[in-house]
């Protein structure tokens, strides 16, 4: 059955996997040239010193920062608003596996390619850096970009759990809610900043429990 | 079941969120921001003066003993703050306290430091560059390559992206003769070339001792300057001037502040202490200033709430003290009703420029607001799972609107 799943969320997934990596590529490649550009437009030292100093690296890697925040909400988006529409849902839910299980292999198996986007990102940004930079300025880029990532993950599962929702009432308040925790996740305005990484791992964490409490509701056909 | 501890999870992240921001938009909403008034030292009158805004451009200038003055009035009693314009004003005294007086004097014998706690453990890149210190121009010429200190000093090649080898072999080999442990625990500089020459660097090593490091004609000048290991060093500050009175301050973890002067590094001791509790310095809440003028010294100590200034003699000796104060946030009406209506507060932000969770509580007021919010629960709604109070018992407001927004599913 998990078989099934995953390939009915292969085909809703893959052309947006593919165009998403794609666009991985072409982001890494754009800052791997505004490095380039910058070195060779201030010199390669004076361009150390404004990204030691001034932060200059966060400017040139700025589609990290926005990338698994689409991928996220791309995701999403592509899972299950084709669900919702005209209460396809109601089908899946007559297979013979249980709609809590159904709910979280769907988004297990969104999640795993979000990862694997995100994953691809993060080693393709150690790559891009470290061209030019030494190991102090990677490990703060990277360090800077587990937030972002985490931002990433954290909106797929409250968007996926947004759209699930039946009445759109509960859909606002969700809203509101998504939107203030995401927002936490790029309050830094220089390298590494966050300290308490652990307390935004397990928010993330905790979100695919909320998707049942949608899909039940979905179920019952509550207003 | 799972259907349960996913509404509670829901439940969660709304108290969650609802911590982070409605204390924070009660305050901005009710809070009533208190005028700080901006303290000094007169040494015309041998007394303490400051000004206060009220808004609209109204600015009261007094004295402690509450005489009130003009603008200009007041600019005569600062002269060493206010001197380019009594220069102007041909109202520059000629001598104060038997020392000459002229804007030159004052330029040249003035020098302001100030640890804020943004400065005390900044998130910073641990990569620095070295200055020559006895370069062949007037200014500091900025050099073309930075080191890394770490287990070991490494100089880099930024066109290139690796390791000089030739001096960094220089550098090691100096600091190891001398008797420096890597790998290093704390370094500081001043690293800018907007300073009239250059001292290097102050470096901690793993024996806690205190090195000072300098390039002197591309060769490493390396000194142990005796400090440590007793001394618990959180921070350096290095502060080049023209006057080399001092190196820089040593900011140390039992927040005491020292002065690095230039006769064979002696510390010397800033007091920073007061005698009303909650005063004395701590380098996490609060911010130190320390103003050198020709002929005293002051300290000042600002945090949340009062101002507590210190004046010194050249010589250190403490010639006045004065604690103005206001009232501070925990006392004030809006932070006091929130007190009470929030059972805790979740917050990112971190004085040390950081972002960093914290949650504090505000008990034993907040009961009030648990009960209140336990109360309404019972109205609003009778029939609910037992745990639905327990959560409000908990987290009050909070875990009341995320009860009441999120209905139990039979």
């Amino acid at each position: 059955m998990l078989k099934a799943i995953l390939y009915k969320e292969w085909i809703k997934l893959r052309w947006a996997v593919i165009v998403i990596a794609g666009l991985t590529v072409l982001s890494l490649a754009y800052s791997a040239s505004m490095i380039n550009y910058y070195v060779e437009f201030q010199g390669a030292f004076q361009n150390w010193m404004y990204v030691i100093g001034k932060s200059l690296l966060l400017k040139n890697i700025v589609f990290v920062k926005v990338l698994p925040l689409i991928t996220g909400l791309v995701f999403a988006l592509l899972q299950f608003v084709p669900e919702m529409t005209n209460k396809r849902m109601r089908l899946s839910y007559h297979l013979p596996i249980s709609e809590k299980k159904l709910l979280l292999s769907s988004v297990g198996i969104g999640y795993i390619f979000l990862l694997a986007e995100i994953i691809f990102l993060f080693f393709g940004l150690w790559l891009v850096v470290s061209l030019t930079y030494p190991t102090e300025i990677v490990s703060k880029a990277l360090m800077s970009s587990i937030p972002w990532f985490l931002g990433g993950s954290a909106i797929y599962f409250m968007a996926s759990f947004i759209i699930l929702e039946p009445s759109w009432t509960y859909r606002i308040i969700y809203g509101i809610m998504t939107y203030g925790l995401i927002t936490k996740f790029y309050e830094a305005n220089t390298y590494d900043q966050y300290q308490t990484l652990w307390a935004y791992i397990l928010i993330v964490a905790v979100m695919p429990l909320t998707i049942m409490f949608a899909g039940y509701r979905f179920r019952r056909g509550s207003k | 079941m799972l259907n349960k501890i996913s509404r509670y999870t829901i439940i969660l992240l709304i108290v969650v969120v609802s911590a982070l921001y409605l204390p924070d938009f009660f305050s901005m909403l009710f809070d009533k921001k208190v005028t700080t008034p901006r303290m000094d030292y007169s040494v015309i009158i041998n007394d303490f003066v400051y000004t206060r805004n009220h808004g609209m451009g109204q600015r009261d200038r007094m004295d402690i003993k509450g005489n009130s003055y003009e603008e200009r009035e007041y600019f005569r009693l600062l002269p060493f703050m206010y001197y380019a314009n009594l220069d102007k004003w041909g109202q520059l005294p000629e001598e104060i306290e038997g020392i000459e007086i002229s804007s030159k004097i004052i330029r040249k014998n003035s020098q302001v430091i100030r640890i804020a706690p943004k400065y005390v453990n900044p998130p910073l890149v641990p990569l620095n560059i070295m200055f020559e210190a006895e370069g062949d121009y007037a200014e500091l010429i900025i050099p073309d390559d930075v080191f890394r200190l770490g287990n070991t000093i490494e100089f880099l090649d930024p066109t290139s992206n690796s390791v000089l080898q030739e001096k960094s072999k220089k550098f090691q080999d100096a600091m190891k003769k001398i008797g420096f442990k890597f790998p290093v625990k704390l370094s500081a500089a001043n690293q800018t070339n907007r300073k009239p020459f250059d001292e290097g660097y102050f470096i901690v090593d793993a024996n806690n001792e205190l090195f000072h490091l300098k390039m002197i004609k591309g060769e490493p000048a390396i000194i142990n300057t005796g400090i440590g290991p007793d001394l618990q060093i959180r921070q350096i500050y290095v502060s080049e001037n023209t006057r080399k009175e001092f190196y820089g301050f040593i900011l140390s973890e039992d927040n005491q502040v020292y002065l690095i002067t230039y006769d064979d590094y002696k510390l010397r001791h800033i007091p920073t202490a007061s005698d009303v509790e909650g005063q004395s310095y701590v380098a996490d809440k609060m911010t130190v200033r320390f103003y050198t003028y020709p002929v005293n010294k002051h300290i000042q100590v600002i945090g949340d709430g009062f101002n507590h200034m210190i004046v010194l003699d050249n010589d250190f000796n403490k010639k006045a003290e004065h604690t103005m104060e206001w009232t501070p946030y925990a006392k004030r009406p809006a932070s006091i009703a929130k007190s009470y209506l929030f059972p805790f507060e979740l917050d990112t932000y971190d004085p040390l420029q950081y972002v960093k969770v914290s949650l504090s509580t505000n008990l034993p007021q907040a009961l009030v607001g648990i009960a209140l919010s336990l109360i309404a629960l019972f109205i609003f709604s009778r029939k609910r799972p037992i745990l639905d109070y327990v959560i409000v018992l908990f987290t009050g407001v909070f875990g009341l609107i995320g009860v009441l927004l999120i209905k139990p599913e039979e």
